[in-house]
Parts: structure tokens; sequence; C-alpha cells
């Protein structure tokens, strides 16, 4: 080893992680000799994506120097996407905030921590005093720490007694929500990663998962390179680098979807498919309104022919009829989704049909089958969804409508439980909607940037500039710190400890590796400083994440989503732990509902427990096209979405200039055939728009998305496609649909 | 001077083609195929620019490349230009 120059020792280091990371020994034991004695080395998960890979955290001299992929971590192996690769720059960010800034004479101005919180507490008391606690809100983040969102939850709900408790995950994931609850009674899939091992067939629908969640796609891949016999199935209006390793493309025509799972439905049952010992004993029917009974519901799909939804949806029958033969004909099925149903005004109906197939087919609940929605943010799970960070839920998935779950609550807060509201707040829309009239005049807002990432900008943009705003986050300027009056430095990834739950419902601890820069501080104590100011300092003993995640524990102990058994003193050996996880000697449950599940009740082979008689509801829902369809006017179905090199709003990616020249420009793929007809070539500036706004930028050629839709990557403040989305919302989820308007665009 | 150790997901029947595509790339020297699907690589360049480049030119432009993904990536020596 002597012989080998520093280079080469590095280079034969990284050649010998990457080959343990596939089980392969390159150089016996270089791959963990890497700089002993002079780096340490952290535990950690990856700041980007729900999928919540594991990475080891690399510190020299006080400063992180080196991540690699976590080789022993479940949810990856030791592989990483290309975001990961640049995680420790997202840290030394040249506009990392280095102290509280206050606006003073329009202008945001350098101020003490005492100077900003004085005035933050002074703010939040005088409106609270004059307009009730109803007038505040606060607004968070599938990215802050489930620590973080727990005491802004307790501090919101508990103490001011407003339930205006948001957080951005309703953007993203609140349909998914709905649809897990309406199914199956409880939030979050049944499954995990492992079932990728074991699945013949993968219905991949409204999500690029090659590009939006690269390590799962790494998963399913590698499944199917193994064993060529296993099928994918993608139903998406776009062709992604997903498509690289697709059987069958349904390439159907944006926010028309619906009718394509009912009718596999209908063939599935039609066709022997249907697992009727299955249905006969673990499965319930409904309307929505009203129960009914199988025949019922076989009367309500007849209509749902191949020619029939192939009309509406823009394919043709013979896929349809080829995508339920091999979800029917694999032993084992998997479906995953994202955006593509969520963030639509059917969202939450979208999700039940997804879950329809699996139930009508008995694909649930045995290995290599789930029905199993990707997660956008790596703690909208842990945190916003188990932690209650949403208007209407409270800690443990609970409800803020349930006198018993109030109850249980403020017992722990230690207060009354008459000051936690029995009604829902404000969700997202409807608080950024308060802040716009002015019935909301105060909000904080941790870790997010709104002012960039709601749809229909050009209505909540004034809002946010004319109400008073308090925004703590670790960078600036965003478009949300531009508009605030107090931004507070915060501690990012690696320079405070928490936890984060990711897809499968695993928690894993994250460890602080180095101290924030300047005068950045944990998000937790900027919210307790104001809790102190307002003389609720009593309710917050907690000297750091560990006492807060103490507490937090305290309060899922004998829900389904049990953490009582993942202290930090475990969280910090083990890689992550699922639950229900009730004490410190159970292992964590890989499958829920079924033997191996503490909460699994029963002989039968499955059991939704969450459900008054155990049953899983298959909902006939009506078919419901996007709230704008288009026309002469707007012919183009506008969707957005991200691409593999930048992360939402851009904040933190776009931080670090090398993703940022990778794909330095927004741009608009338009198909070949549409861009033709109006004169438009490959690099030209074009203006999109809509009923709400525009937005210009690069059109890009190409034969991706169907003939009469855009794709715009949301990532870039320049071209702010926000300014043409629309804000309709699904009823049931209150989720915005991102995912389908009606646009037109000309050259520029 | 950034370094990445990178696994890259393939094809099996594209393997040859695709090794032969990584030879030309410059600053990529790969460890071989290992289980038929996957080619261990080191990617070292001037900058993490140059380095990103490679990964998305390997991963979007090679036929038969299903993903490039890091495990390790030292950058000592960059931290502090950042
Ligand atoms: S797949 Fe997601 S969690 Fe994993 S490295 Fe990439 S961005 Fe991070």
């Amino acid at each position: 080893m002597k012989s080998l120059s520093r280079r080469e020792f590095i280079k034969a280091t990284a050649a010998s992680t990457a080959a343990a990371a596939i089980g392969v020994s390159l150089i016996p034991g270089m791959e963990k000799s890497v700089f002993a004695g002079t780096t340490t080395w952290h535990k950690s998960v990856c700041r980007y994506c729900g999928v919540g890979c594991g990475v080891m955290v690399g510190v020299k001299d006080k400063k992180i120097v080196a991540v690699k992929g976590d080789k022993e971590c479940p949810t990856n192996f030791g592989l990483l996407c290309v975001k990961a690769f640049y995680l420790n720059r997202i840290n030394y960010a040249k506009t990392r905030l280095l102290h509280p800034l206050v606006r003073k004479n329009g202008k945001l101005q350098k101020a003490s921590w005492d100077e900003a919180m004085d005035l933050v507490a002074k703010k939040f008391k005088k409106t609270i005093d004059e307009n009730g606690p109803d007038s505040v809100a606060f607004y968070g983040s599938g990215q802050a720490y489930t620590e973080e969102t727990y005491i802004a939850n307790k501090l919101f709900k508990g103490c001011f007694g407003t339930n205006n408790v948001e957080g951005n995950p309703r953007l993203c994931m609140a349909s998914a929500v709905g649809g897990y609850l309406t199914t199956f009674g409880g939030d979050e899939p049944g499954g995990s990663y492992t079932d990728i091992d074991k699945c013949d067939c993968f219905v991949l629908i409204g999500s690029n998962t090659a590009e939006a969640h690269p390590v799962v796609f790494e998963r399913i891949a590698k499944r199917k390179a193994k064993n060529p016999n296993v099928k994918i199935i993608i139903i998406d209006p776009r062709k992604t680098p997903t498509n690289k390793i697709a059987d069958l493309h349904l390439k159907c025509i944006p926010g028309y979807d619906l009718p394509i799972l009912h009718a596999m439905a209908r063939l599935l049952i039609k066709e022997g498919y249907a697992d009727e010992d299955f249905i006969k004993n673990h499965v319930a029917f409904s309307d929505g309104k009203n129960p009914m009974n199988y025949e019922q519901f076989k009367q309500f799909i007849e209509e749902f022919t191949p020619e029939n939804a192939a009309k509406t949806c823009g394919v043709t029958p013979s896929e349809i009829v080829e995508a339920a033969k091999l979800f029917g004909q694999a032993k084992t099925a998997m479906s995953m989704w994202t955006m593509g149903i969520n963030q639509r005004i059917a969202g939450v109906w979208a999700n039940n049909l997804i879950h329809n197939l699996h139930l009508l087919t008995g694909k649930i609940g045995v290995p290599g089958s789930d029905s199993f929605s990707l997660t956008g943010q790596p703690n909208a799970c842990g945190g916003v969804r188990e932690g209650g960070g949403l208007c209407h839920l409270l800690p443990g998935h609970r409800s803020v409508k349930k006198p018993a779950h109030r109850e249980a609550v403020a017992k722990i807060w230690g207060i009354s439980p008459d000051k936690i509201q029995p009604k829902p707040g404000l969700h997202t829309m409807a608080m950024f909607d308060g802040l716009a009239k002015g019935n909301v005049k105060c909000i904080w807002i941790c870790t997010t940037n709104p002012a960039q990432s709601l749809p229909n900008l050009n209505k909540y943009l004034k809002g946010m500039e004319e109400q008073f705003m308090v925004v703590a986050e670790a960078y600036h300027p965003t478009m949300t710190t531009e508009l605030a009056d107090v931004v507070l430095p915060v501690a990012m990834w690696s320079e405070k400890e928490g936890v984060y739950g990711c897809t499968e419902r695993r928690s894993q601890h994250l460890a602080k590796c180095v101290d924030p820069p300047g005068e950045a501080k944990w998000d937790g104590e900027a919210l307790m400083m104001l809790a102190r100011r307002l003389g609720y300092g009593d309710k917050f003993p907690f000297k750091g994440p560990e006492d807060t995640w103490n507490e937090y524990l305290t309060l899922t102990k004998g829900t389904d989503m049990d953490l009582t058994g993942m202290p930090y003193s475990r969280l910090k050996k083990v890689r992550g732990l699922q639950w229900p996880c009730p004490s410190e000697d159970h292992p964590g449950t890989e499958k829920r509902f079924v033997k191996g599940d503490p909460l699994f009740k029963g002989e039968g082979k499955i059991n939704f427990y969450k459900k008054p008689n155990g049953r899983a509801i298959v909902f006939a829902r009506p078919p419901k096209g996007p709230e704008e369809p288009t026309d002469a006017q707007y012919p183009f179905a506008l969707t957005t979405g991200r691409i593999l090199e930048h992360w939402h709003t851009g904040t933190m990616t776009m931080t670090v200039p090398e993703l940022n020249r990778a794909v330095p420009k927004a741009y608009v793929e338009i198909h070949p055939d549409d861009a033709k007809r109006l004169g438009i070539a490959n690099k030209d500036m074009v203006e999109i728009f809509s009923r709400r706004g525009k937005a210009q930028m690069e059109a890009r050629v190409i034969d991706r998305p169907r003939k009469g839709t855009l794709f715009v990557p949301w990532h870039w403040r320049e071209a702010l496609i926000n300014l043409v989305t629309t804000d309709a919302i699904d009823p049931g989820s209150k989720e915005p649909e991102y995912k389908v308007c009606a646009a037109n665009l000309k050259k520029a | 001077m950034p370094i990445s150790g990178v696994v890259i997901l393939i094809e099996p029947k594209k393997s040859q083609k695709i090794f032969n595509a990584l030879k030309k790339t410059e600053g990529v020297t790969t460890y071989g195929l290992h289980k038929d699907i996957y080619i261990v690589a080191v990617f070292e360049a001037k900058t993490t620019k140059e380095l990103e480049t490679m990964s998305g030119h390997i991963s979007k432009e090679i036929d038969g490349v299903l993903g490039v993904y890091p495990t390790y990536l030292h950058f000592e020596d960059e931290t502090e230009e950042a």
C-alpha cells in the first residue's frame, strides 16, 4: 500500500467502495481503511428525496470532506444518485445565511438573534391578542427533521391554540394519504423496498422513477436485468428515462388515466385473474358514499371496456388489454406512483383505483406485492404525516376532530384538551389565500420556498409580501426570504441531529457531523425562543433533538405507528427501523397487516385492522378529468415535474454550480409535430401562457411528451412556471393540480 | 480534485459496446463487469463540474446504460473553493 500515491490510494478506495456496494471485494478491506485515523465517519441519510438512502459523511478538520453510500443501509446498500454526489456542497454554498435579517425601511438588514426574536414575539403576541389564534400560521416542510415539526406542532396547536399548521407535503403527498386512509383505514404503504426484489410486474404510474427516485429505479432495473420475465408497465403522458426498462408504455392524456385503471380492473375480473377468496374474506366495496356489493361493483365497471376507456385516455384498447394481462398473469405485482397521480383534483380517487387492482387480485400483503406510493421528500412521511404536521392531524396518526385523540395529546403536552381546536385549520392553499386576504397576519415558514413552489403564484405573492412573514432558512436569497420580514439562519443537514422517516415507514437517525456556520441555529431552538418569549417555555424543556424525540415517542405508544422501540440510542446503531416497532427488542415491521406485524390479529392471511371490520375497500369512483380541460384557446395540456439534476425550487441544488450548469436553463419539452405546426425550432425562446399567467423559456423539441402536451421542469425562478399552473385542489386531499392545466405557447 | 467511485448499471447484452465507449471517455477508469449488470468505475476530474458532465454523458448518451450511481465522493481539496 505504501507504494501508492495519495491519488492512487483515493482511487483504489473509490473503486473498492463502489465494488463493495454491489457485494464485490476488489481489494479486500480497502473500503474500510479509508483515511483511517484522519477522517471521522458519521451515519446519516441523504437530504434530498423520499427514498431515504443511507450515507456516511466523512469529516476532517471540522469539515465535510467525503460522502459515501452506506453499504449497511437496506434502502440503498451503498448506492446513491447524482444529487447525493454533491451533498456536502449544499453546506458550503456561498448563499448560506450566517446571521438573522430583519426588514428595516423596506430592506433586509443584519440583526442579532435577540432583536429578531423580540420582534417576532411582539408581532405574534399582538396578532393573537387582537385577532385570535387563527390569525397566525406555521408552514413547514418534508425536509425538516421530525423533532422540528413536532415542536412547531406543539407550539401552534397546543400553546397558541390554532390548527393552522401545514407543510409542503400537502402539495405532493396529501392525495396518497387520502388514498391510504380511505382504502385501508391507515396511512402509508404496507410493504417495503424488499418487495421489489420479489416482484414480477411493476406498474409505474405518474412516476418518472429513473429521475425522481433513482435508487429505487436501480433496484427495479436490477430485478428485471436478473429476471428477464419481470414486466414493467408505465402509465404516463411522457416518455422519460424510466422507459429504458419498460415493456409497455400507456402514454395517456394528462389527467385522464382513471378509466384505464377501471378498465384494467374489469378485465382482471372478467379474465379470471381476480382472487375471489381474497375478495370474499378481506374486501368490501363502496361507491364513496354507500357500501355496495361485488356484483354492483362489477356492474359499475362494466362500461369501462378497453375501447371506451381508450377513447377517453388516448391510448389503444390493446395496450389496456396487455397491461391487464401482464398484471394478472404475474405472480406478484407492485404499483408505484408519485406526483403524476397525487397532484390532481382526482388524486385521492386515482390512488383508490390503484389500490383496487391489488385488492381484486390479492396482490398485497405477500412478498413481492404492494400498492406502494413513492414519497417525494426525505421526511414527508416521518415528520409531517406521522408527526401530524398538517392542519387536521395530531402526532401519531391522530386527528384533531376526535376528542380522545385531543385528550391523549393534551395529556402529554401538559395542556387542557380544550386548547386544541376540534376543527381542522387552514390547509396550505387556504392558508396562503388567508395571507392574501389578510385573515392570516403572521406566518412562520420553515425550510421551504412557497413563493416559488405554490401554484397560480400571482394570487399569493402579494399576501406573502404584505403580511408579517418569518422565514427560517439556511440560504438567502430565495424567492421566499426576499419577501420576508425576518429571516432566521438555521442549521442544515449534517449540522444538527434528528430523524427522517422515508417511504417504507423506516425512521433513520441523522448525525450531527459539523457545527453550523456563523450564527445559524437549530430550527427547534428558534421555535423554542419564540415559545419562551410568549410564556410557553415550560412546555419546551428540551435540551435538544433527543429530548424532543423522546417526548414524541410517548405519543406514538399503542398507535398503528408505534415508535416506542426506537430511542436515539438504538437508532444511532441501526440503519433505521420500520414501524410499528413497539419495544426495543422488536425488529420492526417489514410488512403490515400480516403475520409478523405486532398489530395483526386473527388467523387469516391478512387483516386490514385499521378498518372496523378488517376489510379494505374497493372503490367505484366515477371517472374525473382535470379541472381545466384543453380548449381552442388553450389547446395544450401543461404538466410540470422534476429532473434528475435538480430538486424542487432549486434552493439547495441551484447553490451547487455544477448541478446548475449541467441543466442550466429553464426549458419546455414540446412534441416535434406540435413544434412544426407552430413554426417553433429547437432552442427557440417561447412564451407559455394560461388563464393565470405566463413564463418564458427555451423550447426543447423532443419526442418525449405526447402530442398536445407540454412538460416544464419547475426548478427555475427566472422562468416561473407556477405563474401558469392552476391552484384547483382535490376536494378530499386539498392537493393542487400541478400536473395538468390548459395552456398555450407562442414564440417569444 | 474530486474523485468518485461509481457503479454503472447496464443492459447485460450491451456490455462490450459500453466498455468501448467508456474507454474513450477521458477520466474514467473501469474495474470490470460484475454480476453481468454492473461496471465498477472511478471518475476523476479537475472539477466537480467535469465529473458531473461525465456522469450525465454516460447515463444519457451511452446506449445500454441504465444509470450511474455514485457510491463514494472525495472532495477534500475542493471544499475550500466551494
Ligand atoms: S435516490 Fe434520493 S435519497 Fe437516494 S441518493 Fe438520490 S436523492 Fe438521495
